[in-house]
């Protein structure tokens, strides 16, 4: 697990932690979790979002991750079931993270995966990718991202709100 | 022969087998910029045709802002992001992203190449959604 200051500095927040969880998740996120995910040759993805309209192939990607990080890319603010047109970024941090970590539980412990969480200052993005030898979606310094937060986690790590 | 004439005709025979030479190297195949190709190699201007490529093109947001996602334009739940988490690892890009719908920017030919037409419409009428992708390239250095 690894986090950059800005995510580090958001998630000092103790009523934040603490709010990721206990939270529950509003429908339209469960029922994400609760399709499961597949795999279709070598590629994992959300199985709800697998007969995705896009104009997008693996071979326009230089590997599987930068494919997979596509396809599973989930802006946090569509599933909050709000009426708020901008829910506010800590509601949406807390949302990523409790997510995360029920993702964490569903993807298959004998595989690595690799989950991101990150945040501007308006919206956070998740994302998820198979661990490959030789393959990172991220840059390994955190602290060169200037405008976000980032926090990335393996399913192979312990509970991820135990910081 | 006059000397003066024997230079004279030396002179022309040296330009006439230059030209030759010049010449064979052109064959019925090529066409007029090809065979100037071939006359003066790599003066691709000259020629008035587009130089090949390179093997050392630049990766698109190689000299961008290094980030995961940033959205540009949103209008409900579709959005315009850009992405550069790597530069000069891993390609920057720019898509296009509804729900379950997603398509990625091609910056060379200046379209979301096979989506539906309402979203390459985007771009010509919606001044906003434009200037959003022009935003995503300045992120990419481009």
């Amino acid at each position: 697990m690894r986090m950059n200051s800005r995510m580090r500095a958001l998630l000092a927040d103790d009523q934040l932690r603490a709010q990721a969880a206990r939270n529950g998740l509003p429908p339209s996120f469960q029922s994400l979790l609760d399709a499961g995910i597949y795999v279709h040759e070598g590629i994992w993805g959300f199985r709800a979002m697998e007969r995705r309209r896009t104009n997008i192939t693996p071979a326009m990607f230089p590997d599987a991750t930068g494919y997979e990080c596509l396809l599973n890319k989930l802006h946090i603010e569509d599933y909050l079931d709000t009426f708020e047109e901008q829910p506010p970024v800590e509601s949406q941090l807390a949302h990523g993270l409790r997510f995360i970590q029920l993702l964490q539980q569903q993807l298959p412990r004998e595989e690595q995966f690799t989950l991101v969480l990150s945040c501007d200052d308006e919206r956070c993005v998740m994302r998820f990718h198979k661990t490959r030898p030789g393959e990172k979606w991220l840059a390994e310094d955190l602290e060169a991202y200037p405008e976000e937060a980032i926090f990335e986690v393996s399913n192979q790590e312990p509970f991820l709100l135990e910081l | 022969m006059k000397p003066s004439l024997f230079v004279l005709v030396c002179l022309m025979a040296a330009a006439l087998a230059c030209g030759t030479l010049s010449s064979a190297e052109c064959n019925a195949t090529d066409s007029t910029a090809s065979c100037c190709v071939k006359q003066h190699p790599g003066q691709y201007e000259r020629c008035g045709v587009e130089a090949p490529p390179t093997n050392n093109t630049r990766m698109l947001g190689e000299r961008g802002t290094r980030l995961d996602s940033k959205t540009l334009w949103q209008r409900g739940k579709a959005r315009l992001d850009v992405e550069n988490p790597a530069p000069g690892q891993r390609p920057g890009q720019i898509h296009y992203q509804e729900g379950n719908e997603t398509y990625l920017y091609e910056p060379v030919k200046k379209e979301f190449i096979g989506a539906p037409r309402r979203i390459n419409d985007l771009l010509r009428e919606d001044p906003k959604f434009a200037a959003a992708v022009e935003k995503a390239l300045r992120y990419l250095g481009e």
